[in-house]
């Protein structure tokens, strides 16, 4: 990992599923560059490829064309250090036979830690999240809501630089959305960690520093591609 | 939605869920079906086995003042009969001969008349050793007793009449003796126990010349039968084509209105074959039925593999109207399908197995009963199938809410059968079971006193099948045990593999341990099947040979009778015989043991174990080369039977006096010997009672004062007191000093040899022995006596049965590890590509599969091992009726069992694979399409 300040940086970015006549373009002519401490909202109707983006920059799907790159990550060209981001999904994603603070502990143990401390430091994190006495329980025992506070714990739990959220409350009521967006802009503040969550709520959105708008498969800001 | 439709969805998106749940209905089918054929195969071997080895069907005996050409008639125009020939019996007080001027008397003995083309009509009766076919001729004991051959004058003896003599035209073996000479009508138990020595046969004509004046004053001394053949185109099943024999035999005896008794050799023969049947029968509802289950065990794990993608399917389909019965109807639909396309390929894919093992496409004994066969077959498949998919279908239908299709994991209370310790409720039932079996002696064939039917014990069958069903729920439970509280063994089980993530790993696979312990027991219960098949049909084959080899002694077994011995060097020339690799010699005399004659075999100790291959199992007290050795060094040692030694309640280093039969006096001496052990087998020995001994010793204390080389007179059945006429035994029938010719076999009185023929044909070496010996010995060899001594259940080639359930237990074991667990693992795919998601390396995530899938596999096996053991033992054990002589032990097929335990640990590690390569696929398109 670097000091460098520009965690990820893509450059004409392209991602289509299938061929032929039934090809999809979900990204296309896509280029960003995503700081420390920046706090975005890529908001957009739905099919507009914000997923794709996302995706794209957590480094789990694979451009068609175009170049990502992480600098401030350490992750060149592809391989990102385990626990460097911190990714939280749209849907239900906590391994359903893990308990709660095995579920949180989970990239820590994967990017090495002991057992021991990887569960002291997932208990610490879900304690923080006010989420401490849901740790013996397992997925299938708890709310989405708390479901989707706990995503954002084990995304928290390894201190990441770069933040990635896909939909967190799109399943949620307004609470618990309030709560969690409320959880991965303080948590993202604190670690001063770039930020990026998908949403097509405004409310939601308009929590965020900045706002790029998903249009025509790019991320824009106003009528303006982002600045590369 | 109609069903075509669902049906043609199905095929186009998931091929693989009906593919697999058709061949798991096509396994049970094929094996089902298969084991049929096995059996329709196995009934017709032993009906045709049991009838080739009688040589007369019916010995009709007249009653004495009865016409016997009225016998002959009705007996000639009796459905069935094929020949009919009258033959007269007629009791000498001896036969005697002059040869190379010294003459030959022998004890009482029979005459037979025969009439011309008795040979031909009865080719099994007389086997011509020497000169012709027709004419008067010695039987072989007789003629060697007597020194007598063709062309030699032979005086027989008639009591108040005058002695006739005759002239020998061929000498001859009579292989069917004991039936031959039977009391007719007598039962089975009272029957004499060894047939005369002393025989001669006589054209008819001659022989009413002789006997009709004995008949005239003795009634009482001759015997009028008529013999028959009958029809052998009998039903394939030994109890009925036994009930169509007796029945005839029946028919006949009223159509002659008591005038005559049916001595029924064919239905004797058929009753001991269908006995056998019922082992047969047994033996498929043991070692088959579990593979059916199995089978349906994984279609059912199969189909359910899939179950939580069904239930939203159904849940889809109940939010847009459909009601549950066309859900069920849908799912039965399915099911059809399945068990159609299942049925089809399982009866195609067991009349190839049929036609390639057992030579029968068909499924049955007969017609009728081979499409009962197949019909069970394929209901069987349709079970399995609605069982498979309907129940669990209408179950999900009926109670399932969408809501509810999101199940928590791994906080489900226990199953009801584990809190209510059903497995072990099934053992000890199991276990009570056995235990009254075993009290009850083992008894499965069960034939009720007084009735003509057999029947089985099924409920002694229960047994090994509630232990099997018992040890699958407690792997089920061991495995349950073992993922939840005994996590911290996992965790370090699976350390060399995952390093710092085998605690979550072993976390994980804690909270499935339902899920997980299902396939344990499933794995574990196809393990214990193939393991105890394989090893209760690789002792079967064992014992099957050991029977051979104690029945005829050896590969080649060369006898002289006791009374003439064996020339001299003979051991020598028999061992330069091409193919014979060794030579055992053994004297084979009669000891009476107080009023009881017995068998006793001189041996050689140092040599004995060898060269007769005696195994441990004959022996009580010791093994054969400790016994052997202790004979070898104490002189007067004996083995004697068990019997024996509670008769004469003996203590090991008794003394026990024998009389033996003097070589020189020809009387009976007292010899001293000291009982050593038990002998409970020997080779050529009887089963009841018999002696061993060193040969030299009985050779030295019994060679009276005659010149060294002529002991083999000594003990002879003849000699010795063997069976008279009349088959009791009865004062010696040789007259002292007639025996015993110049140049006998040696100081020993050798007069048995056992020849070892190594990879040589037994019966290639027997034809040259013959060739050697002439009609001075009786030459026989394993396999041609395994043909005719063997019940007709080793009559039946169990490889082919035990191809197709070898064949069948690797396969389920193969599916059980591999299919099982791949799909299992299959559907979990979704949570490697998360893990994958948040930073997992694909090592990683291959540790999950990889230890999951060694962990279950290798508990699998090893429970599956050890359950197979103790249902081998137990099988075994309660089949005893199906071994002869019973096993001492297991015989076990290591090569097979290391070979089934590689092939299902390669199944599942390629099962892992697949499942590994699977989640290299692109995160994102596995989550998107999961």
């Amino acid at each position: 990992m670097t000091d460098d300040p520009d965690l990820v940086v893509a450059n004409d970015l392209a991602r289509t599923y299938g061929r032929g006549p039934t090809a999809v373009v979900a990204v296309h002519g896509a280029s960003c560059r995503i700081r420390a401490g920046q706090q975005i909202a890529l908001v957009g109707p739905s099919g507009s490829g914000k997923s794709t983006l996302l995706h794209l920059l957590a480094g789990i799907d694979t451009p068609t064309s175009g170049v990502i790159r992480w600098p401030g990550l350490g992750g060149f060209p592809a391989r990102l250090p385990a626990g460097s981001v911190g990714l939280v999904f749209q849907g239900p994603s906590l391994l359903p036979d893990l308990d709660i603070a095995e579920n949180v502990a989970f990239p820590l143990v994967l990017s090495g830690q002991p057992g021991s401390s990887a569960r002291a430091a997932a208990l610490a994190t879900l304690d923080q999240l006010e989420l401490g006495d849901l740790a013996a329980k397992v997925p299938g025992e708890i709310s989405g809501g708390q479901a989707q506070r706990v995503a954002v714990a084990r995304a928290l739990v390894a201190r990441p630089r770069l933040i990635l959220a896909d939909e967190p409350t799109g399943q949620l009521d307004h609470a618990s959305a309030a709560t969690v967006i409320a959880l991965l802009i303080s948590q993202a503040r604190e670690l001063n960690a770039g930020l990026l969550v998908t949403t097509h709520d405004p409310l939601v959105a308009d929590q965020l520093e900045t706002q790029w708008q998903m249009v025509d498969g790019r991320p824009t800001v106003g009528a303006d591609a982002v600045a590369r | 939605m109609n069903a075509g439709a669902w049906l043609v969805g199905l095929l186009r998106r998931r091929p693989g869920r009906l593919a697999g749940s058709a061949a798991g209905v096509a396994v049970a089918v094929a094996l089902l079906a298969s084991i049929a054929a096995f059996l329709s195969g196995a009934l017709a071997t032993m009906t045709t086995a049991a009838t080739r080895q009688v040589a007369v069907d019916w010995q009709v005996e007249a009653h004495r003042g009865v016409d016997p050409a009225t016998v002959l008639a009705a007996v000639a125009g009796a459905p069935h009969v094929r020949a009919a020939l009258p033959v007269d019996f007629g009791a000498t007080t001896g036969l005697q001969a002059t040869t190379g001027g010294t003459i030959q008397t022998t004890g009482s003995g029979v005459a037979v008349g025969v009439p011309g083309g008795y040979g031909a009509a009865f080719p099994g009766e007389l086997r011509v050793l020497a000169g012709d076919a027709a004419g008067v001729l010695l039987a072989q004991q007789t003629a060697a007793n007597l020194h007598a051959g063709p062309g030699d004058l032979v005086s027989i003896g008639r009591v108040g009449l005058e002695t006739v003599s005759v002239r020998v035209d061929g000498v001859v073996d009579l292989p069917q003796a004991d039936s031959l000479f039977q009391t007719v009508g007598a039962p089975p138990g009272s029957q004499a126990s060894a047939p005369p020595d002393n025989v001669i046969l006589l054209p008819a004509q001659q022989w009413h010349a002789i006997f009709d004046p004995l008949a005239a004053s003795r009634p009482d001394l001759v015997q009028a039968q008529v013999h028959a053949r009958l029809d052998h185109q009998l039903p394939r099943d030994p109890s009925a084509a036994f009930n169509q024999v007796s029945g005839a035999a029946r028919n006949l005896e009223v159509a002659l209105v008591g005038g005559a008794t049916v001595g029924n050799n064919l239905a004797a023969a058929l009753d001991g074959a269908r006995g056998d049947s019922l082992y047969a029968q047994i033996l498929f509802i043991l070692l088959g039925l579990p593979g059916v289950v199995l089978a349906g065990l994984l279609t059912a794990t199969v189909a359910a593999t899939a179950s939580d993608r069904r239930r939203r399917e159904m849940a889809l389909m109940r939010v847009r109207g459909a009601t549950v019965r066309t859900m069920v109807g849908l799912a039965a639909a399915e099911a059809a399908a399945v068990a159609l396309v299942g049925g089809t390929v399982g009866l195609g894919a067991a009349a190839i197995v049929g036609r390639t093992s057992f030579g029968s496409a068909t499924f049955g004994a007969s017609t009728a009963s081979g499409a009962a066969w197949a019909l069970a077959s394929v209901l069987a498949g349709v079970a399995i199938a609605a069982w498979a998919i309907v129940v669990p279908a209408r179950r999900d239908a009926r109670y399932v809410t969408v809501a509810a299709a999101r199940q928590p994991l791994g906080r489900r209370d226990r199953p009801r059968w584990m809190r209510g310790l059903l497995d072990l409720w099934l053992l000890g039932a199991s276990g009570v079971i056995f235990w009254l079996t075993a009290r009850a002696g083992y008894k499965i064939v069960l034939v009720p006193e007084g009735l003509p039917t057999l029947s089985v014990n099924y409920w002694a069958l229960t047994g090994p099948l509630l232990f099997w069903a018992g040890c699958g729920l407690l792997a089920w439970r061991i495995a349950d045990a073992l993922f939840g509280p005994g996590r911290r063994l996992v965790a370090g089980a699976a350390q060399p593999v995952a390093g710092n993530l085998s605690g979550t790993i072993a976390a994980s696979l804690s909270r499935q341990r339902r899920r997980l312990s299902r396939p344990v027991a499933l794995v574990a219960l196809t393990v214990a099947f193939a393991a105890s098949t394989a090893v209760f049909n690789t002792t079967y084959h064992h014992q099957a040979g050991v029977d051979a080899v104690l029945t005829n002694g050896a590969d080649v077994t060369v006898s002289y009778p006791g009374s003439v011995g064996a020339p001299g060097g003979i051991a020598t020339s028999l061992a330069a015989v091409a193919g014979v690799r060794h030579v055992e010699p053994m004297a084979h005399r009669f000891a009476y043991v107080g009023a009881d004659l017995q068998d006793l075999f001189g041996v050689r100790a140092s040599t004995i174990v060898a060269g007769a291959k005696l195994q441990d199992a004959y022996f009580v007290g010791g093994s054969a080369r400790r016994l052997a050795g202790q004979l070898a060094r104490q002189p007067d040692g004996i083995l004697v039977s068990a019997e024996t030694v509670k008769d004469f309640q003996l203590n090991v280093g008794d003394q026990l006096r024998l009389r033996l039969r003097d070589a020189g006096t020809g009387q009976l001496t007292e010899v001293t010997f000291h009982y050593l052990g038990v002998a409970k087998e020997f080779p050529t020995a009887p089963r009841d009672s018999f002696l061993v001994a060193n040969a030299d010793y009985v050779a030295a204390r019994t060679a009276g004062s005659t010149s060294p080389g002529t002991t083999g007179a000594a003990g002879g059945p003849g000699a010795a007191g063997g069976p008279g006429a009349a088959g009791v035994p009865s004062t010696p029938g040789a007259t002292p000093g007639t025996s015993g010719g110049p140049g006998t076999s040696g100081t020993s009185g050798d007069n048995t040899f056992l020849l070892d023929t190594g990879s040589s044909s037994p019966v290639s070496v027997a034809e040259r022995v013959r060739a050697q010996v002439g009609a001075a010995a009786v030459v026989t060899d394993l396999v041609t006596s395994r043909r005719q001594v063997g019940s007709s259940l080793t009559a039946v080639d169990l490889s082919g049965l035990t191809r197709v359930e070898l064949g069948f237990a690797l396969l389920l074991a193969v599916a059980a590890t591999g299919l099982v667990l791949g799909l299992g693992l299959n559907e979990r795919r979704r949570s490697f590509a998360i893990a994958r998601a948040l930073g997992a390396r694909p090592r990683q995530v291959a540790a999950f599969v990889r230890v999951e899938a060694g962990i279950i596999t290798v508990l699998g096996l090893v429970l599956g091992a050890m359950a197979g053991w103790g249902l081998a033992q137990m099988l075994v054990k309660i089949l005893t009726g199906v071994f002869d002589p019973a096993p001492s032990g297991l015989t076990v097929p290591w090569g097979y069992l290391v070979g089934m335990a590689v092939l299902a640990g390669v199944a599942a590690a390629a099962a892992a694979e697949v499942v590994v390569r699977a989640t290299r696929r692109p995160v994102v398109e596995t989550i998107r399409d999961l």
